[in-house]
């Protein structure tokens, strides 16, 4: 069944053909709401009312892209959690260490295909990378996953994040340097990135 | 190079990275990157922050979102009352109001406040003015009169030892109709002094006549 064809039948008010919509597109969401959060407990959160959201506004979809339509109502969602969280602060139930960090992931669990070295360079990797993503501004952040992440055009950012072309295009360059620039002070601590950035060159 | 050009330069960059510059402005981006060396440090910089960001792990989703229908439940929508909401912009247009007057009165330095200090009085002055044209309007039988009072208090005859003279006088301002019913001043400096039988007397007349309720405040005046 396709998509149009299933975005019709939830607007008849059928929630399962909704429902498909959204195991398709739900990892992509997470990935999003997740990069553009920092935080897993807030990221799922951000995409359930996003989804609920997105079904009560199924009648506001005007055609064109689905994913870029749904993306922006999850980019949105994640603003709107971001700004409740900052309002009302939450515990979360992970372990976490001194600095706030979560003991154990199990997204990093689940991958038992790495040795323990590699598990721990992915990790003090994927840390160090998220938090120079999340020390930026929202407006910049948001370009940043969608364009680098989530390897979408300038004309889908645009899009989704409701910005003219050209804004794109100055804060995604600014937020790369940005990111650049934060990842320095990571360069000692993770000199693997620059092993793996050697491999990908010499390829 | 300013800020400026370097913005400029960096964004140029960056679209170059992504392809998304046009021909010719590419072409221009390749000879530089071939002939500066600080322009092609920045570039691999880029370069390697997005090739970063791109071998990022993507995430799977920790669980299924997928909607029941009690989540779907329509959430009605509050209404809000008529009342509430023109109470509400009552409300603004007072605190409006009263935020430009207090403005206003503090620019021009309480001057407007002593205007209308004087403005006040005057009116009230105004005010006493017209309600005595409105009375002696009112009234005119009483437009000539003697401002003096109407019961002489000790007028020989009648108790409260007023001179006879005066009360004469005082005689003729009180209208015919109730000039009639009243004892004469002979009549009343003979006999005894009944001060409580002229009063039953006085009043009724009064109040009976056509501007009483007029009377009875120049009396109590």
């Amino acid at each position: 069944m396709n998509e149009q064809a299933l975005i019709q039948d939830a607007l008849d008010g059928n929630l399962d053909a909704f429902n498909i919509l959204v195991v398709n597109y739900q990892d992509m969401a997470y990935n999003v709401a997740y990069r553009v959060m920092g935080e897993y407990g807030a990221a799922s959160d951000a995409c359930q009312e996003a989804f609920i959201s997105a079904y009560q506004k199924l009648h506001q979809y005007r055609g064109g892209s689905f994913k870029s339509w749904l993306l922006r109502i999850v980019t949105n969602a994640c603003y709107d959690e971001l700004r409740r969280r900052q309002r009302k602060p939450v515990t979360a139930l992970t372990p976490e260490t001194d600095d706030g960090d979560a003991v154990e992931d199990p997204y990093w669990i689940e991958d038992d295909q790495a040795s323990p070295e590699e598990q721990t360079e992915q990790v003090e990797l994927e840390k160090a990378i998220q938090h120079c993503i999340s020390a930026l501004e929202e407006k910049f952040r948001t370009i940043l996953v969608l364009v680098d992440i989530e390897g979408m055009d300038y004309d889908a950012a645009s899009e989704i994040a409701q910005t003219p072309l050209g804004t794109v295009k100055s804060r995604l360059a600014r937020a790369r340097l940005r990111v650049q620039n934060c990842l320095q002070d990571f360069w000692e601590l993770l000199p693997d990135i620059f092993r793996l950035h050697d491999e990908e060159e010499e390829r | 190079m300013n800020i400026s050009q370097r913005v400029t330069v960096l964004e140029q960059l960056s679209a170059f990275l992504d392809g998304q510059l046009k021909e010719t402005e590419k072409q221009q981006i390749e000879k530089r990157l071939a002939q500066e060396t600080k322009l092609k440090e920045i570039y691999e910089g880029l370069r390697k922050t997005k090739l970063l960001l791109s071998r990022l792990p993507r995430l799977r989703a920790p669980r299924s979102f997928t909607l029941t229908p009690e989540m779907v439940t329509v959430r009605a929508p509050r209404r809000k009352s008529p009342f509430y909401t023109s109470l509400r912009w009552a409300t603004s247009i007072a605190a409006t109001l009263l935020v430009v007057l207090f403005g206003v009165e503090y620019i021009l330095g309480g001057s407007l406040y002593g205007r209308s200090m004087v403005s006040s009085e005057q009116a009230a002055d105004g005010i006493a003015q017209q309600d005595e044209t409105t009375l002696a309007l009112e009234a005119p039988e009483y437009k000539n009169a003697d401002p003096e009072p109407l019961i002489i208090w000790g007028a020989p005859g009648i108790g409260g030892g007023g001179a006879a003279k005066n009360l004469e006088e005082n005689a003729a301002t009180i209208p015919e109709e109730t000039e009639e019913e009243l004892p004469s001043a002979e009549g009343l400096s003979d006999g005894p002094t009944d001060f409580g039988f002229m009063i039953e007397r006085l009043i009724p007349k009064i109040l009976d006549g056509p501007s009483g309720e007029n009377t009875i405040r120049r009396l109590l005046e």
